[in-house]
């Protein structure tokens, strides 16, 4: 271990200069980041629009520099020691192969991992974010920077010189696109069979596990034996394995692969009781005469007493229709009804604190027209049910200027518009950590009436990078009905949710169609 | 006891064989000289004795352990200095010592130190601003300083001048005097060599020609030249290099052995004149190759 220390030590040495400028670029970036903003007092939305695109080109430039520097900074670190070529000086001194890999392992990462996963942290930390959103987004970064590293490593072993790593890097990126990413993409067919989408997951799910064993294999092949052709020939193998899987897996992996993550995870009902109120099947004439099939579902939910601080809303659903001595069969991607999932999530949330139950509609039909044949349809498939930490970030004033800031995540309204229809349109400007899925939902609440309304908004742009997303969105407050006098005491809440597990809820019913007129 | 010994060593660039079937030994305490042309496969077989290269059939033993097995243990007992070996030029020559010495538990600090006085290196200059000369010394300091079993030197002296070369090989018959250390010296410099090894083996072809003491190699070869020798008498099968001009004959004994030699000179020769001179090295070596060149093309004729 003493030994592996003093060569990693060596190579912190010698890349302490160019790393240490690669941080500060990083760090550097990021303040411009959070510091670069619209400005408040504009008064139409539109004269902010121009100011995202350029955020945008400034991200992506930044953003790839740092994963090229960062790539090109790894490989050198390795071929400061190369493993090809007969003249290499670490070759006849007395360090063992494996020590070698250990010790540039070691030095790659502490360089291009964790040193600028602490610079984004110390700065995460001064903007106020929380020590557990700062590890979450730490954690994310890393993993990027990781993946980055290791593959850089890997054709630096396969490399004499910077010259043939870089060429290396060209092919490899060539290759990768005119093969595996062809194969990324699932089917957009968002109405072909459930098992179809899964089995496409599965492909991808296997192809890139495949392709992390095989970086991990040829590292360890080429600092082991130095038998570059070989080297090549295994990665060759891998590539080829990878697209093999792409095209022709034929298991349902992703499945399992999901149950057993979410094995651990304590299933909704534990917190809460879902049940399937009602299920429809409804044929209506579309604009081209044409007879489509919808499916509506309703389902409840009724939070339990452990629910504190976990909800649950359907994300997606996916069912089969078919006919018992009939061949006809058709799939339906089911949806939630009026707004997206994080809506209906923060619906819930707020209405949960109020109400025992609170009811979900999810709706789908098919594209094409449906040859319907008689007698009672069989309805199964599932749907896709996440639950998720929600809570209220705070207030929004709903003047120009007005700040919310919920530990480093702010939101500004940066104009107050009038329309046609509305209340009022707010323009408002968020910085924010964005890891995984979270989301952000704004809401009239009032709380002495115990009343919410979900505030419909319209995004104007995003721009991400390091894991830190600024925004900007118009937010739609409804004019005031007759009605809803208890709206002039809510106030507009920010309501963040980050999901955490999916569940998958099984649809089982018989449905006769209804022939709808219109 | 042999530090090196090779079994019918040989080893194939594609359809080039750079080495055929070398059998080598050397001994342990020796200062041995592998010498020949450009091209010749000293290189090759150097590569192949530190493991840098697989050979393509045969065997080395180096240290008792088989070439393809050098392990650390067996690397920290070897020292090897290469006009080709990638420096960290990056480093000072202080920042070279550093990083070597953990490598070795033999290191010595005190010998690290004359070294680096009667080398008369900068410690804190960085090896990329060291001249070609100073750079070899580096790289030898620290090959040196561990008390290496066996001292590899590859084409140690290419590019160096002359005063520097001088230096260097000071430096080598110094510490080679201050143990029991083998050295093995690759060479097409043949009149440097002649002033450290004790013994020589020349390759040609990627083939061994010869391979035995200096001492007995400048022993058993005479240039000979007879004045007035009979006309009709031609020469030795093993002589070399026989020529005729006029009254004069010359031509190199390979096999020269004192009284023995010169009493078969004299039958064959009569009452001519008979000289003869010693030879050096590189004499031996210009008359060896140009006889396997003729061989060669005879045979391919």
């Amino acid at each position: 271990m003493k030994l592996i220390w003093h060569i990693a030590k060596k190579d912190l040495r010698r890349m302490a200069l160019p790393a240490g400028l690669w941080v500060a670029f990083i760090v550097g970036s990021a303040i411009w980041f959070r510091t670069a903003s619209a400005g408040t007092g504009i008064q139409s939305g539109e004269a902010m629009v121009g100011w995202l695109p350029m955020m945008r080109i400034w991200a992506q430039l930044f953003t790839i520099a740092q994963f090229i520097i960062g790539y090109l900074l790894a490989g050198a670190l390795v071929l400061e020691d190369p493993v090809i070529g007969t003249d290499t000086f670490w070759l006849t001194r007395p360090i063992a192969n494996a020590r070698l890999l250990v010790a540039k392992l070691l030095a790659v990462a502490l360089l291009f991992v964790v040193a600028p996963a602490v610079g984004l942290a110390l700065v995460r930390l001064a903007c106020g974010f929380s020590p557990g959103e700062i590890w979450q987004a730490t954690r994310a970064l890393g993993v990027n920077m990781g993946l980055a590293a290791a593959f850089s490593v890997m054709v630096a072993s396969l490399s004499r010189n910077l010259v043939q790593f870089l060429f290396g890097f060209v092919a490899l990126a060539a290759v990768g696109v005119m093969t595996m990413g062809r194969f990324l993409v699932p089917p957009t067919d968002q109405f072909a069979p459930m098992e179809w989408a899964e089995l496409v997951a599965s492909r991808i799910l296997v192809a890139n596990f495949v392709l992390g064993c095989g970086i991990v294999l040829v590292l360890g092949w080429q600092f082991l034996t130095r038998r570059r052709v070989w080297g090549w020939l295994i990665l060759a193998s891998i590539f080829v394995a990878c697209v093999s899987i792409r095209v022709a897996w034929p298991w349902n992996t992703w499945a399992a692969w999901n149950a057993s993550e979410t094995a651990s995870a304590v299933p909704p009902e534990a917190h809460a009781s879902i049940v399937t109120k009602a299920i429809s099947l409804h044929r209506y004439p579309d604009r081209f005469a044409e007879r489509l099939l919808q499916m509506n579902a309703t389902l409840t939910v009724t939070p339990g007493r452990t629910s504190v601080g976990v909800w649950y809303a359907p994300a997606a659903g996916r069912v089969d229709i078919t006919w018992e001595n009939s061949t006809p069969r058709y799939s339906i991607s089911l949806d939630r009804f009026g707004g997206s999932w994080a809506d209906a999530c923060a619906l819930a949330y707020l209405q949960g604190q109020f109400e025992p139950a609170i009811a979900w509609h999810l709706f789908g039909a098919t594209s094409s027209r449906a040859q319907l044949p008689s007698g009672e349809a069989r309805i199964s498939g599932r749907c896709e049910i996440w639950s998720a930490r929600v809570r209220i970030a705070g207030e929004l004033p709903m003047t120009s200027g007005g700040e919310l800031v919920e530990h480093g995540n702010l939101s500004r309204v940066m104009a107050v518009e009038s329309s046609i229809g509305w209340d009022k349109v707010l323009v408002i400007e968020e910085h924010e950590l964005n890891f995984g899925q979270a989301a952000e939902v704004f809401a009239l609440l009032n709380r002495r009436t115990k009343q919410a309304l979900v505030v419909s908004q319209n995004e104007l742009g995003r721009v991400d990078m390091n894991g830190e997303t600024a925004v900007l969105r118009r937010l739609f407050v409804p004019a005031e009905r007759p009605d809803e006098t208890w709206r002039r005491d809510a106030v507009l809440v920010k309501v963040r949710i980050e999901p955490v597990h999916r569940f998958f809820l099984p649809f089982e019913a018989h449905a006769r169609v209804i022939e709808e007129t219109r | 006891m042999n530090i090196i010994e090779t079994t019918n060593l040989s080893r194939r660039y594609g359809r080039t064989e750079a080495v055929h079937e070398l059998n080598l030994a050397v001994p342990q305490g020796s200062v041995f000289a592998l010498l020949g042309p450009n091209g010749a496969g000293k290189t090759t077989t150097i590569k192949v004795l530190m493991n840098l290269l697989p050979p393509t059939s045969g065997a080395a033993r180096v240290l008792g352990v088989d070439s393809r097995k050098l392990g650390e243990r067996e690397k920290a007992q070897l020292g090897y200095v290469s006009e080709n070996q990638q420096l960290p030029l990056w480093m000072t020559v202080r920042q070279l010592l550093d990083y070597c010495r953990p490598f070795y538990p033999t290191w010595d600090r005190e010998l690290e130190k004359n070294l680096l006085a009667q080398f008369a290196l900068p410690e804190q200059r960085k090896l990329a601003h060291l001249s070609r000369g100073m750079l070899m010394k580096a790289a030898l300091l620290s090959s040196l300083a561990y008390r290496p079993k066996l001292l590899v030197l590859d084409e140690p002296f290419s590019g160096l001048d002359p005063v520097v070369r001088d230096d260097f090989i000071r430096g080598v018959l110094e510490v080679s005097a201050l143990g029991e250390w083998t050295v093995l010296v690759s060479s097409h410099d043949i009149e440097e060599v002649e002033r450290l090894a004790d013994r020589v083996a020349l390759l040609d072809g990627g083939r061994l020609r010869l391979n035995e003491t200096t001492e007995s190699l400048q022993g058993r070869f005479r240039r000979v030249e007879i004045t007035d020798a009979p006309a009709g008498v031609g020469p030795a099968t093993d002589w070399l290099e026989w020529e005729r001009a006029g009254a004069l004959t010359r031509f190199v004994e390979p096999r020269y052995a004192g009284e023995t030699t010169e009493r078969a000179w004299r039958e064959r020769f009569g009452d001519a004149t008979v000289k003869m001179q010693p030879m050096t090295l590189r004499e031996i070596f210009m008359t060896l190759a140009r006889a396997n060149r003729t061989t060669a093309t005879e045979a391919t004729a």
